[in-house]
């Protein structure tokens, strides 16, 4: 067991939580009585796992444990690991290969996990697996329930001892099955079974190998979609296997992929369904309700609900299945319903707060709906943005076959000469493609540049914009015509952090070339979704400040027309989601419990 | 309490018996013995043992089977159906006899099962249409290897879920598609749901009235569903979620509304591990007919009650007979006769020096002396002349062969 790592990755690389995430990483989301990150350290440690390899990509984590003092019986040997340059687990993954820390099995963890399932079946069937087969690499953990969100959605096909056969998702409408790949035999026995109520845990006992091929597989992003895809697909070439482990009727784990599954599994965890995780004896009510701070006994209060610390509940308050957290002062009449509020949160009288998730130290002093609420800045600026209703459209699938065994590794320069080399490679690249499914092998090429030599993401931006715009012409055809074969590879690259350079690489080149005009650049950039609407505002509003820069009111001059344009859209969208009326969905419990 | 259903069996079309030529060319299939014994009277045996009566069972016959209808006349009702019905087609004509939930067996279908707990079994899970299955085990073990149900190279493959519902069914050899394609609501609509492919379909099903409601209203669509078994089945299993199906089926008026909700369009099956064989080609009429020699322990209980009926003949003291030959009335023997695993049908007459072995001979049938006959059936009337030589022959009704022949893997008509 000593030898035995837990690796969790912090941090999530999709924008469901995108407002709260710009400055909070998700696995600190406060969640009920902790945050989430607690609540994974505890049951680490009390399956007995205490090496825990945290993989970070945002600051405050390696801020949140250098200051963290827990009293506990055991003191878990925690490591950080930076993983500041990665765009997808998979790029997580490599790092950690490369540190070199991992030399046999490990547990793989993903940050927004809450689980009750109990590891030493899971690590037991999975050494059992190891001992009769050097090629079984993955166990996967899954648990049985009805599947509800659309990340859920999978039918397992599973062979003999749950060996993993086929995952398939269900956007199809007929399923398929290759005939070539089952054995089907006259009068044998059943082989395969299809599950369509298991659900995947987000917990993994991998072996060194797993790390070993997303060395290889560069392109592997996630683990789901490439890995396992990957390994259930090519079955026939393929000798690594994967299995389930399938845990009992009462272990369960719910993920928090957006919104709504977060405030199901606050729930959850009310209704001790993670049991033995739960909210502390001491607070219970009845009917799952939790009172760690003083409730009045005029104020209405349903059950599955949590009411933190030091929080004051005035009468004739009404909360209905919602999450308070510490230290918040609610306003007399007023209505929470199936919200989240996290600590030190102030709200005014009579205000109706209905679907939503508040962060900590706000002040609300009107009604909201359907919203995500925080603080920006250390300010009492109220940001409201809104819940994306759940799309079913959303789910989308890896195009697999675009992957090319062979690819031309460009030769590696030297590091001192890393920047000049990069920008040759870029100008040979650039100037070869002449077609989109060139661009699309560039951004191969590309990628592998990146890995070999360990460039950032914003060294590339830059060698790739000076040799783009070398080769454009002054007219608008031309420069339409260079956006959208360089569509992909640009929205590839140019990603939120990278839009302030790309933009400053094209205006240091309308400087220098007066007859390229910026605006047109922005209004392309916009139309191929490389930038959005706030992104060109906040740039546009920028310039106007700007004094004493001829060419910065040249192009506040000539840009009204487009800023306009934007700000109307911004408007209408402002005012078309408060029209809807959101509600976080159905909440429908399996009782595990008969 | 048990509701009374109505019993089909599909007694012989057109088609009947095309894989067992040429038995059948002058003869109804649902006649064929097995130990002696016609096809049609085992069922209607199972039948009578589960409690139907002679107005519960109805015989769908086309006019060329009369002599079907001569021998079951007392047993069951008879209806006729225009000569180029098929099974589906058959039913439909029939459509005003059928009254209530009805149980449909083919002609040729030897069940070991008690029916009475496949009615059971299709009342309590209020199923639309229920299906006999046997399942077999052909995994190798000690010992020889078992010997399937279906001596067909064929099987069927089977998506069978959680709860007992079909949720798929193809034929191994049918849809030369790469791909095995099921809809995936169908999927979803069990927790999991197993690929079996050691399931055989005996052919039995137990309906609810709706059904040919059902099929009477897609027959008018122009969907080309004749066929009960190859056709409609298929096609209600592959849509049993499509909600345009369910809408085809009549609603019953005033249904109170938790019920109503009940009405699902299910498909289940009912495993047994029970005897069961369907006789629709040679290689399985053979089968069954050794299984029916076999006595005791290891005997198949459906045979058991015909040997027990078996009278002892004399025969002369050089005749060497196996015990397990079964050899009817009235049928008289030469000298030095050898029998081994035979069955012999009534008023035969075998000559002397003759060798029979592992043959299924019928009524009337002369074997003149010194011939030798193996694996071979020999229908009715036939005649086999001085010293010919038969190995695995079959003969069809009113057949001769000629004396001094030596003949192989024949089929010889009249």
């Amino acid at each position: 067991m000593s030898e035995f790592y837990a690796v969790i990755l912090a941090d999530n690389y999709d924008n469901q939580f995108n407002h709260l995430t710009n400055t909070l990483p998700k696995s600190l989301f406060p969640f009920v009585d902790d945050l989430i990150i607690e609540h994974q350290i505890n049951w680490l440690s009390k399956n007995e796992i205490d090496q825990i390899i945290i993989l970070y990509r945002n600051e405050k984590i390696a801020e949140y444990f250098n200051n963290r003092k827990r009293l506990g019986r055991k003191t878990q040997n925690i490591q950080l690991i930076n993983i500041l340059d990665s765009k997808s687990s998979g790029d997580a993954l490599r790092e950690l290969y490369s540190h070199g820390i991992i030399q046999q099995d490990f547990l793989l963890l993903f940050g927004d996990v809450i689980t009750n399932i109990s590891l030493k079946d899971v690590i037991n069937k999975y050494h059992d697996q190891r001992k009769e087969d050097k090629m079984n690499i993955l166990l996967m953990v899954a648990h049985q329930g009805t599947q509800q969100y659309e990340e859920e959605r999978f039918l397992y096909v599973l062979e003999s001892d749950d060996k993993l056969f086929q995952l398939i998702d269900l956007q199809q409408k007929q399923i398929k099955f290759n005939k070539k790949h089952i054995t089907l035999t006259k009068g044998m026995p059943c082989k395969y079974v299809i599950r369509s109520n298991l659900i995947e845990s987000g917990i993994y006992i991998c072996n060194r190998d797993v790390l070993k091929s997303f060395q290889e597989n560069f392109m592997w992003a996630e683990i789901k979609e490439d890995f396992i895809k990957y390994m259930t697909t090519t079955s026939d070439i393929q000798e690594e296997k994967i299995h389930l482990y399938i845990a009992p009727k009462i272990q369960v784990s719910q993920r928090i992929f957006h919104p709504q599954s977060f405030h199901n599994a606050c729930l959850k965890y009310l209704s001790r369904f993670f049991f033995p995780y739960c909210p502390q004896q001491q607070y219970y009510v009845d009917f799952f309700k939790y009172f760690a701070g003083r409730v009045d006994q005029k104020a209405k209060i349903s059950d599955q609900c949590f009411i933190g610390q030091n929080t004051d509940v005035k009468p004739k308050v009404t909360i209905t299945k919602s999450i308070i957290g510490k230290n918040c002062k609610l306003g007399i009449g007023c209505e929470i319903i199936n919200s989240i509020l996290w600590d030190n949160i102030e709200i005014d009288d009579n205000v109706i707060i209905k679907d939503c998730i508040v962060a900590s130290g706000c002040k609300i002093k009107n009604s909201i709906q359907s919203q995500i609420v925080t603080m920006e800045n250390q300010k009492n600026v109220k940001q409201l943005s809104n819940f994306q209703k759940y799309d079913d459209n959303t789910f989308q699938s890896e195009d697999s076959d675009e992957e090319s065994d062979s690819h031309e590794l460009h030769q590696k320069k030297p590091k001192e000469n890393d920047d000049q080399g990069l920008k040759e490679d870029m100008i040979d690249i650039v100037a070869k493609c002449q077609t989109v499914s060139q661009v699309r092998q560039a951004i191969i090429n590309v990628d592998t540049i990146k890995v070999n030599s360990n460039i950032a993401f914003e060294n590339i931006v830059i060698a790739f914009m000076a040799a783009f715009l070398d080769t454009i012409q002054p007219d608008i055809d031309s420069l339409k015509n260079a956006y959208a074969l360089w569509e992909e590879f640009i929205v590839r690259f140019v990603s939120e952090t990278e839009v302030l350079c790309y933009i400053k690489s094209i205006e240091t080149f309308c400087r220098q070339n007066q007859q390229y005009h910026l605006n047109q650049f922005l209004q392309l950039s916009y139309k191929h979704q490389i930038l959005s609407e706030q992104v060109i505002l906040n740039y546009q509003n920028q310039m106007a400040a700007v004094e004493d820069d001829q060419f910065a009111k040249e192009f506040t001059q000539s840009s009204q027309q487009f800023k306009e344009y934007l700000e109307n859209i911004i408007a209408e969208q402002e005012q078309q989601q408060t029209q809807d009326e959101q509600g976080d969905g159905e909440y429908e419990y399996e009782y595990v419990y008969e | 309490m048990q509701i009374k259903y109505q019993a089909i069996i599909l007694g012989g079309g057109q088609k009947a018996g095309s894989m067992l030529f040429p038995l059948c060319q002058d003869y109804s299939k649902s006649l064929l013995p097995v130990c002696n014994k016609p096809m049609i009277l085992y069922q209607l045996d199972i039948l009578e043992t589960a409690g139907f009566g002679p107005q519960d069972i109805l015989i769908l016959l086309t006019k060329n089977h009369q002599a079907v209808a001569d021998l079951v006349q007392r047993r069951a009702e008879i209806f006729y159906v225009s000569e180029d019905s098929e099974s589906g087609s058959a039913l439909l004509e029939a459509h005003e006899k059928i009254k209530k939930d009805f149980i449909l067996l083919s002609c040729d279908s030897m069940i070991g099962a008690n029916l009475l707990d496949l009615l059971d079994f299709h009342y309590s899970k209020k199923a639309t249409i229920s299906c006999l299955i046997k399942e077999e085990d052909l995994d190798k073990k000690q010992g020889r290897a078992p010997i399937s149900c279906n001596l067909d190279e064929s099987f069927d493959i089977m998506f069978i879920g959680s709860d007992q519902s079909l949720l798929h069914i193809t034929n191994q050899e049918d849809d030369d598609q790469v791909n095995l394609s099921v809809s995936r609501n169908v999927l979803l609509s069990c927790q999991s749901v197993q690929i079996m492919t050691n399931l055989f379909d005996t052919h039995v099903y137990v309906c609810q009235y709706e059904v040919l409601e059902l099929f009477q209203k897609l027959s008018k669509q122009e969907l080309e569903i004749q066929n009960w078994r190859l056709e409609f089945l298929p096609y209600i299993i592959k849509h049993q979620k499509n909600v345009n199906l369910l809408n085809l089926m009549s609603k019953k008026e005033q249904g109170l509304f938790h019920e109503r909700k009940h009405q699902q369009f299910s498909i289940k099956v009912f495993i047994t591990q029970e005897y069961a064989r369907r006789l629709n080609n040679i290689k399985d009429y053979q089968q069954a007919n050794y299984e029916s020699m076999i006595k005791g322990n290891k005997g198949v209980q459906l045979y058991q009650s015909v040997q027990d009926f078996q009278i002892q003949n004399q025969y002369p003291q050089d005749a060497r007979i196996s015990p397990d030959t079964v050899i009817g009335e009235g049928t008289r023997i030469g000298n030095k006769v050898t029998i081994q695993r035979s069955i012999i049908g009534k008023n035969c007459t075998i000559g002397d020096h003759v060798k029979i072995s592992n043959s299924i001979i019928m009524k009337n049938v002369v074997i003149n002396s010194n011939c030798i006959i193996q694996h071979c059936i020999l229908s009715n009337e036939s005649a086999v002349g001085h010293a010919t030589e038969l190995n695995k022959c079959n003969l069809g009704t009113l057949a001769s062969v000629e004396p001094n022949q030596k003949l192989v893997d024949e089929c010889i008509i009249r």
